[in-house]
């Protein structure tokens, strides 16, 4: 071996060694042997060590074992709502609900709106703001599936004078997202009105924490219209569901989840419950300008669709959609899908509307 | 002074001695200190040739190219591939294009996909045994515009006649009557017709009534007819509208959970109050395949009224009737050789006991052809519980 190498490399010994030699020899092996003793440990203890590293379970000390690919793999980042949500500050001194009649859909708007307190209650200057339309279908607005371009525009328009800094208008459609923003005309209304569109791409998807939601507590969610923004404001028309019975504001905040979310038709009370938990507004705006009365969701026949000239704003989407239900889709007689009452046992809102302050106008 | 191609140092061990080496004692090696200055420059281009990319990257996501964003592409029909458009398009007839209206893609959906088109209307259909969905618009102006008129055509393929029947009739609204002719049961609401032809059930949705597009979707509502095959009108007609003479727009047909019981599927149910009216009486017929299934299944319809009642006497043939607790109205059922008759919610036992004699009656004048396709479907018997969602007596 390398003995061998370096003896070759010098000339052949001549004579018998002498004893000096000899104990030289000695020593030099003895050293060798000291030496090879302490790598073989060393070596040996490298070994154990990387053994122990990726056999040891995964649940003992530095073990590195990782048998089904899992601990590999890069952790969801879970995002969270703020706390509270996007609420403002209660003030008693104004309407829980505003309801304004009329034609004029900006008067209109104003009207509710300065019912509840005005514009500059909830939106201050620089704030990023989210609008939630309901553009679930890719149907004409005036067949009363979505949300009304014109009702969109008064509130883009509303909140710029209030000083937002930008505001931003999101939907996750499941059908063609392109084809949904652009037959419901929430495309035009947003691109004219100066707000920034926001369709779904697969990007703008992260994991959102709803901790206590039955059914959401970790689940996809359109994020990227949320990175930053700080007020959120849900505008839903009013129809008739032929699964929950009827769509209003809560279940407008259905259009923000990702994934398979038609599994949850299973449980669709539920889940709308769940809904009034993840997202807390900062106010809502129920578009009763039109309302599909039945054949909902989905619509189809104008004759399934008739004129309500009414627009509801409040804090409260329980008691907004509440109003909804018994004014405006005019079920005063029938009980309240069971959506309301699980909502309103976690306290998310309050469902019979009679017992909120309620400012109503006409306008013109 | 560094000159290009040159190496300035080299260092190199040649024996080993001292290092503490464990497998190679005395190996050369090469321990590189310096560079050379071409690979500086290579470096150096290297990095703004990334530093290029990067900038590009970012201009262009900047700046995208619009025809990203131009969605005539995807909402028009693609000219080619002729084959696979026609096995795409199911039973859309070809050419629907006409005037000033232009074809856009089609959309095919399963059962299971069904939500996509459709999401919370697509457990009405399921609840109906649907195979498939077709839908195309046809649009009058540019592509993506909002206001451009357009029609929405939607086929959905039901399996069974009866089945599209059910659909048809479970979507119309109430008041409104449908017009039966040549296989056809269709109607007309404004900015949309609807229609059951064969196993399909098709809806033509208009964005408005301006002239252009009622007189598109009444072309439409012709191509269809012609195009579409029909089917004679399920069995349950000939006893409602042939033997007791009540209008083909009052007879529907219940796949699941009639009366809201869970047994109850397979049902074939007439109308017998005016819209207008506050009551809500109806007679019901079920077929099945033998008189001691029937006989078994009619006790089951008395049990089930007996629930939501209380009994309120029999019949002259012995038949018990329930009245309900809440309406006070009163409902029975009977079998009839292997067919279970029924009604419900009479606003008297006179009345309740009359109509079931009329049904029982039609039953025995059923001509020998339409007894003979009087027969229970073999899914709605097989599992009358398990398409429940968006029951199909909604509405």
């Amino acid at each position: 071996m390398s003995t061998e190498r370096r003896g070759s490399r010098h000339a052949p010994p001549v004579g018998a060694p002498s004893p000096e030699d000899l104990e030289q020899q000695r020593q030099h092996q003895l050293l060798e042997r000291r030496t090879l003793l302490k790598q073989a440990v060393g070596v040996g203890g490298a070994c154990a060590a990387a053994g122990w590293l990726s056999l040891a379970p995964a649940g003992w000390p530095l073990s590195l074992r990782d048998a089904d690919g899992e601990r590999g793999k890069p952790r969801a980042t879970v995002r969270q709502l703020p706390p509270g949500g996007f609420v403002v500050p209660d003030a008693p001194s104004v309407a829980d609900l505003g309801v304004a009649h009329g034609s004029n859909i900006s008067a209109m708007l104003r009207a509710a709106v300065d019912a509840v307190g005005g514009i500059g209650r909830f939106i201050q200057r620089g704030d990023v703001v989210v609008i939630k339309p309901n553009v679930a279908f890719e149907r004409p607005a005036a067949l009363g599936a979505t949300t009304n371009p014109d009702v969109l525009v008064a509130l883009v328009e509303l909140v710029r004078e209030a000083g937002a800094s930008e505001i931003r208008v999101a939907d996750n459609p499941i059908e063609s997202p392109e084809s949904c923003f652009a037959r419901s005309g929430i495309q035009a209304a947003a691109e004219s009105s100066g707000a920034r569109l926001y369709l779904p791409e697969p990007h703008q998807f992260e994991l959102l924490g709803t901790p206590g939601a039955t059914w959401i507590e970790r689940w996809p969610f359109f994020w990227g219209p949320f990175e930053g923004a700080n007020k959120v404001i849900g505008v839903s028309p009013i129809k008739d569901h032929n699964l929950c019975r009827a769509s209003m504001t809560t279940k407008n905040w259905y259009g923000l989840l990702g994934g398979r979310r038609n599994q949850f038709h299973q449980d669709i009370h539920g889940i709308v419950a769940d809904l009034a938990l993840m997202l807390r507004p900062t106010f809502v705006v129920l578009d009763a300008t039109r309302v599909l009365f039945r054949s909902g969701p989905t619509g189809g026949s104008l004759s399934d669709v008739r004129p309500g000239h009414t627009l509801v704003v409040s804090r409260d989407s329980l008691a907004a959609d509440a109003y909804g239900w018994d004014q405006l889709l005019e079920r005063k007689g029938e009980a309240l899908p069971d959506y309301f009452n699980q909502a309103a046992a976690r306290k998310l809102g309050q469902p019979d509307w009679r017992k909120v302050v309620l400012s109503e106008v006409n306008v013109g | 002074m560094l000159r290009r191609g040159t190496v300035a140092k080299r260092v190199e061990s040649r024996s080993g001695v001292g290092e503490g080496r464990v497998f190679i004692k005395d190996g050369f090696r090469s321990y590189r200190r310096t560079y050379r200055v071409g690979e500086v420059y290579w470096g150096i281009g290297t990095g703004v040739a990334l530093l290029g990319i990067v900038g590009w990257v970012t201009w262009k996501g900047a700046h995208p190219d619009p025809s990203l964003f131009d969605m005539s592409a995807a909402l028009q029909a693609d000219p080619g591939s002729s084959s696979a458009a026609a096995s795409a398009r199911g039973p859309l007839p070809a050419g629907l294009a006409a005037g000033g209206f232009r074809e856009g893609k089609v959309g095919e959906y399963s059962a299971d996909d069904l939500y996509v088109k459709i999401n919370g209307r697509a457990g009405f259909f399921q609840s109906f045994g649907v195979k498939s969905l077709h839908a195309v618009t046809l649009e009058a102006g540019p592509a993506s515009e909002a206001n451009a008129s357009s029609i929405d055509i939607e086929v959905y393929d039901l399996g069974e006649s009866r089945n599209a029947i059910g659909a048809y009739n479970g979507e119309r609204p109430p008041g409104i009557e449908s017009l039966v002719s040549d296989g056809s049961t269709f109607h007309f609401d404004r900015n949309a017709a609807f229609l059951a032809r064969g196993a399909y059930y098709i809806r033509f949705i208009g964005s408005d009534e301006s002239e252009a597009v009622v007189a598109e979707v009444q072309r439409l509502l012709e191509l269809f007819r012609r195009e579409i095959a029909g089917a004679a009108l399920p069995w349950a007609f000939s006893l409602f509208v042939d033997q007791l003479k009540l209008s083909p727009s009052a007879v529907t047909y219940v796949k699941n959970n009639a009366f809201s019981f869970g047994f109850a599927g397979d049902v074939y149910k007439a109308t017998l109050s005016a819209a207008d009216s506050t009551e809500d009486m109806e007679a019901f017929v079920v077929a099945r395949a033998d008189a001691e299934s029937a006989g078994a299944l009619a006790r089951q319809y008395q049990e089930g009224f007996g629930s939501v009642g209380v009994p309120s006497g029999k019949t002259r043939a012995g038949v018990p009737l329930s009245k309900d607790e809440y309406l006070g109205t009163f409902s029975g059922a009977l079998a009839t050789e292997r067919w279970v008759v029924g009604v419900r919610g009479a606003p008297s036992a006179e009345r309740a006991q009359e109509i079931l004699e009329s049904l029982s009656t039609g039953i025995g004048a059923l001509p020998p052809e339409v007894r003979a396709r009087a027969l229970p479907s073999a899914d709605a018997t097989e599992t009358p519980q398990a398409e429940s969602a968006g029951g199909s007596d909604e509405h």
